[in-house]
């Protein structure tokens, strides 16, 4: 057996002078993408006018960010402490005492309510069970039907797999875009797949960019072409959404309340991670299903990861022990974002702030969707730290 | 457990040389290990990543991916998880590997480039990257996900890459463990962030990069291919410098960064960079000016 440093060696010594970089690049060629501005829909935003809750929401700017040290442990979320995090939150976010009160606020219980959580990462690193559970219980106790309450993301396997059943949250809805039925399958007995009916053509992001996808790869993306269309969950079941994001890196960009939603409301995504994912993440927020129901954003640092994302890699999965909340997702994306460089050069990830990690941030602030100026988010922080003798 | 452990690896060794002539993806089977259960098997092809892993695909994209094969199994009562990525070709999948790896331990007893951590085993056999994660983080778990890992590298019966020999150079070699391989964009932003600016405007690139300590500070040296001419020069460009005609060392020092560079060819160079002052950075220069003048 031969270490890696032994392995290295002996291709050094092994007469390889001539090896020099093989010449895999023609396929790069084929998928490199370029800077030039690429034309999108966003013009018909101006279309819609805004209304009270219309993003930035009732609180443009601020941010609150909990911190709890006993809210993880060994790995053990502790549902109890979590709970605590998202109540004194947003108690001091709304600045009521009464946190029904401070629910009420958002939503009203005759309203739909649709609970948007990541759970691309299984387990290990997708929203957790516990926040979710501690945010329907408030939501409860603030007058909300649970059978008012809706779990979505876009693929129904992704929910399971982290632990979004309906065994584990009975009377809620699951809802899912991508939708794979028991036997496995994307496609329904008519050999429709059942994304297919999930979707609102009336709503679409469309951008120059043509999707296509060989057969595995349809029923993730259910169409091709250069439209993206909104899921029917935000534009027709929901009335209000409460966005529950991780705190991920996305390279040395986040993946947080705007990837969330953008990425998480749309078909044929594909396409647009390679050319506009700064644009795709601020501008299809920008459109009503979005713009207008999102009241609130609670972000699920209490684990969660700063290299690797979104996938969740072992190495690189950290312990935050912190949720930010506010109504301005571009606010709390911006504190976020600072938290996760902060790790990630202190982890020697990176040497320094690259201003194109946070490119989406100033185009969703020029859409109007929030605050992206360091200097003008007013971050209020509660440590919520256990003092032993 | 640890009883169990010998059985383990006399039923990996006995099956792996059948499975090897099939010719097959690597794979475990419930028969490799005594009492493993194959809780899931899925295949991912081409694009259909995206359904795994969502937009994590898209680095796996951009270096050149084949095939995923995911398993979940379970050994008394350890729960494993196990991707097999199939690359387009071994610097692929090392550059995935490279990019992936982080606060690594090395294990001989596997005879490639590998990272073990608390709760993962990576590893890197020919065009295949494999990722083994535990989920309880203990020994024993260790332990058994290193002895997958060990099968699934002799499945994959394949030939190592080689990388260029600037990193055997003296001055480098001792900082192998620091090389990555970057392809593209995201490669960029995964791998060297600091960088991605430099690569804005280019279109078609890859490299090998090194990192050298020097006290608290680093110095980056990297050998760069670039697709095109006018790629080369988007880079030069990037740097503040005119292309240069022949072999000769020029550098630029910006917002107290120093860049150097030596153009090898029409479409490749070798580069250099570190914070202004770093001390270290003369040395590395020199040895780097040697190798190209050779």
């Amino acid at each position: 057996m031969i270490s890696r440093r032994k392995f290295f060696k002996s291709l050094a010594l092994g007469g390889i002078a001539a090896t020099v970089l093989q010449p895999p690049l023609k396929s790069v060629l084929a998928q490199m993408g370029t800077d030039d501005k690429v034309a999108t829909n966003i013009k018909d935003v101006e279309k819609y006018p805004r209304n009270k809750y219309s993003m930035p929401g009732r609180f443009p700017g601020k941010v609150v960010q909990v911190y709890n040290d006993k809210c993880i442990a060994d790995n053990k979320f502790n549902g109890s402490e979590i709970d605590k995090m998202v109540n004194d939150g947003l108690l001091k976010l709304t600045g009521e005492t009464d946190i029904n009160k401070a629910w009420q606020g958002f939503v009203l219980p005759t309203e739909i309510i649709g609970l948007k959580v990541n759970p691309i990462a299984g387990v290990a690193l997708s929203t957790s069970v516990e926040i979710v559970t501690a945010v329907i219980r408030q939501l409860e106790n603030a007058g909300i039907p649970r059978k008012n309450i809706v779990i979505w993301d876009r693929r129904s396997a992704d929910l399971n797999d982290a632990g979004f059943t309906e065994g584990k949250f009975p009377g809620i809805k699951i809802a899912a875009t991508e939708i794979k039925d028991k036997a496995g399958s994307y496609y329904n007995k008519e050999g429709k797949l059942y994304g297919e009916e999930m979707i609102d053509k009336e709503w679409y992001y469309w951008a120059d960019v043509d999707g296509k996808y060989d057969a595995e790869t349809l029923p993730y993306m259910v169409n091709e072409g250069k439209f993206s269309y909104f899921s029917s969950i935000c534009t027709k079941q929901v009335d209000k959404i409460i966005n529950i994001p991780v705190m991920k890196n996305a390279g040395s960009s986040v993946t947080l309340c705007l990837k969330n939603l953008a990425f998480g409301s749309i078909t044929n995504t594909g396409r647009l991670h390679q050319k506009l994912w700064s644009e795709t993440c601020a501008e299809v927020c920008a459109f009503p299903p979005l713009r207008d129901k999102v009241v609130l954003n609670i972000v699920d640092g209490v684990k969660g990861c700063f290299n690797g994302g979104p996938e969740a890699k072992p190495e690189f999965i950290t312990e935050y022990k912190t949720v930010l909340i506010g109504t301005d997702p571009v606010a709390v994306d911006r504190i976020g974002y600072e938290i996760i460089l902060k790790k990630r050069i202190e982890e020697n990830i990176q040497k320094a702030d690259t201003p194109k990690g946070r490119k989406f941030l100033g185009l969703a602030q020029d859409l109007k969707l929030g605050v992206a100026d360091l200097e003008k988010i007013k971050l209020t922080r509660i440590n919520q730290i256990t003092i032993t003798d | 457990m640890k009883k169990l452990l010998p059985y383990i690896f006399a039923a990996l060794l006995f099956n792996s040389a059948a499975l090897l002539a099939q010719g097959g993806f690597p794979e475990l089977t419930a028969s490799d290990v005594q009492g493993m259960e194959v809780l899931r098997k899925d295949y991912f092809d081409g694009g259909s990543l995206w359904g795994y892993i969502d937009g994590g695909a898209d680095v796996y994209l951009e270096y050149g991916f084949k095939k995923l094969l995911v398993q979940e199994v379970d050994i008394n009562n350890i729960n494993l998880k196990i991707d097999i990525y199939e690359m387009n070709d071994a610097e692929s999948a090392f550059g995935i590997f490279s990019i992936f790896s982080f606060k690594c331990n090395n294990n001989d007893e596997l005879p490639c480039a590998n990272c073990v951590t608390r709760y993962q085993v990576q590893a890197v056999s020919g065009r295949y990257y494999i990722s083994i994660v535990n989920q309880r983080g203990d020994k024993e778990s260790g332990r058994l996900a290193l002895s997958l890992a060990q099968e699934l590298v002799k499945k994959t019966g394949e030939q190592q890459f080689q990388y260029p020999s600037l990193f055997a150079r003296e001055e480098l070699f001792k900082y192998q463990k620091n090389i990555k391989f970057v392809k593209g964009k995201l490669g960029v932003q995964n791998g060297v962030p600091e960088w991605e600016d430099l690569f804005s405007e280019v279109k078609s690139f890859s490299f090998y990069v090194t990192s050298v300590r020097a006290g608290k500070e680093s110095i980056n040296a990297a050998q760069i291919k670039f697709g095109s001419e006018d790629d080369l020069e988007k880079f030069y460009s990037a740097i503040g410098l005119k292309t240069a005609s022949d072999n000769s060392y020029h550098q630029t020092i910006k917002e107290g960064v120093v860049c150097g560079l030596w153009k090898l060819n029409a479409n490749e160079v070798i580069f250099i960079e570190a914070k202004a002052g770093t001390s270290g950075f003369n040395r590395i220069q020199k040895a780097l000016d040697n190798y190209v003048k050779e």
